[in-house]
């Protein structure tokens, strides 16, 4: 793909939540602008379909519970060894609660945050190993415009998603030096898994509303992609610490 | 969990004393009962195994029918 500003040939990219939505169709985008993608998940199978569904050669399924009290930062240097530095770390993989604060099961509140934060610090963490990452490389995190508007019922996992900015912010401070650049992804409700799972806990009426909040209509997995790749490749060398807003109109 | 440790969830949920909710209470007649309540509901049902769509809530006009709906597969439904 020359003459592509989006080109990531020679790229090799970590993806997380692999094994649907939006890190699925980030990790077949990714593998269609000519990155080697490192698929990683808890479930071998589902990370395998979407290793058929990649284009160009040299991927790799690598199983993994990031939540699952193993070392992140020994698996990743680990893998560095085997495959060579990063030069992108997308973490998609997200776990969303929907259920009013008052009566959320305190390892319930735990598990979000382990899912959606700490496993995200840890990664973030492992990937500045020396050996891990690549000059010029970029972390991506899949934060939330619920994040920024808040929503209830969603309040943890709103936090949770908060937080990853705050990170971001901080970590592309700490890493410029290191030509890591940190950013953050706030996406709206997009057609998948997700949308699926609120269609059964709200009624009709109220899935209705939620799609009228959407003005451009509900996204597509590929849409927030898009906006992942676009930070990943050379048209996002000189951004770091943001926030990409991909809502279809949400937050306007 | 029982029938009993349901409706004490139930009271919980709808922050009423404990032992409130018999069982027999028309959910239109629970101010209470709202959307955030229906959501707690599900996660509530969810944690006792039982997977409940906000379709189904909605053919439910008692607390007991409401209860039914939280238990496993194979209990009571």
């Amino acid at each position: 793909m020359a003459g592509n500003p989006m080109d990531l040939t020679g790229s090799t990219v970590l993806v997380t939540g692999a094994s649907s939505g939006i890190g699925r169709e980030t990790a077949v985008l990714l593998s269609l602008l000519g990155a080697r993608v490192v698929l990683t998940g808890r479930n071998q199978g589902r990370l395998e379909e979407t290793a058929a569904s990649l284009s160009g050669q040299g991927h790799r399924v690598e199983p993994f519970d990031l939540t699952g009290g193993e070392d992140i930062s020994n698996w990743l240097r680990t893998l560095a060894a085997q495959i060579g530095p990063l030069n992108g770390l997308v973490h998609s993989a997200g776990m969303q609660i929907t259920v009013p604060l008052r009566v959320m099961r305190p390892q319930a509140i735990e598990d979000v945050l382990k899912t959606n934060l700490l496993s995200a610090i840890m990664l973030a963490r492992g990937f500045c190993q020396k050996g891990c990452h690549a000059a010029d490389s970029s972390i991506v995190f899949l934060s939330s415009v619920s994040a920024l508007t808040g929503q209830p019922a969603l309040s943890v996992y709103c936090a949770s998603k908060a937080a990853l900015i705050g990170l971001a912010k901080s970590l592309a401070l700490e890493w410029a030096s290191l030509r890591i650049r940190v950013n953050c992804i706030a996406p709206a409700l997009v057609r998948g898994e997700m949308a699926e799972q609120f269609r059964e806990e709200l009624s009709p009426e109220q899935f209705r509303e939620m799609e009228k909040l959407h003005p451009l209509g509900l996204g597509h997995p590929r849409d927030v992609a898009n906006a992942v790749a676009f930070l990943l490749a050379d048209t996002g060398r000189w951004i770091t610490g943001t926030t990409l807003v991909v809502d279809g109109g949400y937050s306007a | 969990m029982t029938q009993q440790e349901l409706l004490l969830a139930m009271d919980d949920l709808l922050e009423l004393p404990p032992g409130s909710l018999k069982g027999s209470e028309a959910l239109k007649d629970l101010e209470q009962w709202n959307s955030m309540a229906v959501i707690g509901f599900i996660a509530m049902a969810d944690t006792n195994g039982a997977r409940v769509s906000a379709r189904q809530i909605a053919t439910c006009s008692t607390v007991a029918e409401l209860l039914t709906l939280a238990q496993p597969e194979g209990v009571g439904k």
